[in-house]
């Protein structure tokens, strides 16, 4: 049947499937690696003091560090590194505290990575081991196997619409220590992102901390304010 | 003998129905009448915030300060505005304020800015009595 094809066009048919095949995959992923949002978090805590924290919030995925440029109840600025947490004031470091993992399973960094739906956990040592369905909405069990049991034993995840809705995570006890709710998602440069986060915390004695944090004005691969993006942390 | 299999399956299902309903779709939920009560002044404070860009923490100073809010009646006084008026309370605390005292100063049942406007009403009444036993000159009599 293309034995009639002249040669030339055979050749010039190879050469425009091999960059289809080669530039599909790039053209189809877009990379994101920025994102920043104006910010307000509202917090109710377990004694019962409440606390408001207004501001911007900047993420670079390639440099891994998380700034918050606060204006409301001081001007500030926090930063959150793959280690610490490193609040600045007047250009001076005023407080630094150890902190693992909180960039690694930040919702900008989880979000970026495409990771939300599954908060990351297919890069932890949990499991999945149950998956139910009820009406609209997906439950995903995961646990983390016997011998790493250390805080947290078990964690539920639900999606509706492919979409995180819910994460409910247990104690070493079967206890619920926390509950977190993605809502009101918008997406922004065809990346989901939730404009509201609804976070319960539960103590033993039955004790609620809730934290609502909510974001406005996203913008992602946004270019323009590098001195956030690539914030220098002064000397302590 | 096949009743009385099929009415105990039917009965331990109508059972397990109803005592087992604890499903894992109810963890997934919460009580957001309860959230938006609870953050129902903290949100007042978020509001007066956004609407003054350029406010600092020794503006809502008298309310909050950087661990949180400790004094909610002075928080509510500071954002209380002509908008927040309960006009009602208001008079009790213009027109009788002994008698208002019990039905809307200590009474649990009033909102928070209720008790506001009838404090305002008091403190109006005061004032203007102040005021009107200044102005009026002392005559005496001997």
């Amino acid at each position: 049947m293309y034995k009639n094809i002249p040669k030339r066009y055979k050749s010039t048919s190879l050469l425009i499937a091999f960059f289809f095949i080669a530039f599909i995959p790039f053209s189809s992923a877009q990379n994101y690696s920025r994102i920043e949002a104006d910010f307000t978090l509202k917090e109710k805590k377990f004694d019962g003091k409440e606390q408001l924290s207004m501001g911007h919030v900047y993420f670079d995925a390639q440099n891994g560090k998380i700034v918050y440029d606060i204006n409301f109840p001081q001007e500030s600025v926090m930063i959150m590194t793959k280690d610490a947490i490193v609040i600045i004031k007047d250009d001076s470091v005023i407080n630094k505290k150890p902190a693992n993992h909180l960039v690694k399973f930040s919702i900008f960094n989880l979000c970026l990575k495409g990771s939300l739906p599954h908060y990351g956990l297919k890069e932890t040592p949990f499991e999945l081991t149950d998956v139910e369905k009820e009406d609209d909405m997906v439950i995903s069990t995961w646990k983390l196997p016997e011998k790493q049991v250390a805080k947290k034993s078990k964690i539920l995840l639900s999606h509706v619409e492919k979409e995180l809705q819910g994460i409910v995570t247990y104690g070493k006890d079967e206890n619920i220590v926390s509950k977190q709710f993605f809502e009101n998602y918008t997406t922004v440069k065809g990346l989901d992102f939730p404009k509201r986060v609804v976070h319960f915390m539960y103590t033993d004695e039955d004790k609620k901390n809730t934290r609502i944090t909510t974001y406005k004005n996203i913008k992602i691969n946004h270019t323009g304010n590098e001195a956030f993006y690539n914030y220098t942390i002064p000397n302590d | 003998m096949k009743k009385i299999i099929l009415l105990t399956a039917v009965t331990l299902f109508m059972a397990a129905t109803a005592f087992g309903g604890n499903s894992k779709a109810d963890l997934f939920s919460y009580d957001k009448k309860e959230v938006q009560s609870d953050f129902k002044e903290i949100n007042k404070v978020e509001q007066y915030v956004s609407a003054h860009q350029d406010a600092t923490l020794h503006d809502v100073q008298t309310f909050y300060d950087v661990n949180g809010l400790n004094n909610q009646s002075d928080e509510m006084a500071l954002l209380f505005d002509l908008d927040d008026m309960e006009w009602g309370s208001f008079a009790w605390g213009f027109c009788c304020w002994p008698v208002g005292f019990f039905v809307v100063g200590i009474n649990d049942s009033k909102s928070q800015d209720e008790k506001t406007s009838y404090w305002i009403g008091t403190g109006t009444v005061v004032l203007l009595n102040g005021i009107t036993v200044l102005a009026t000159p002392t005559v005496y009599t001997y």
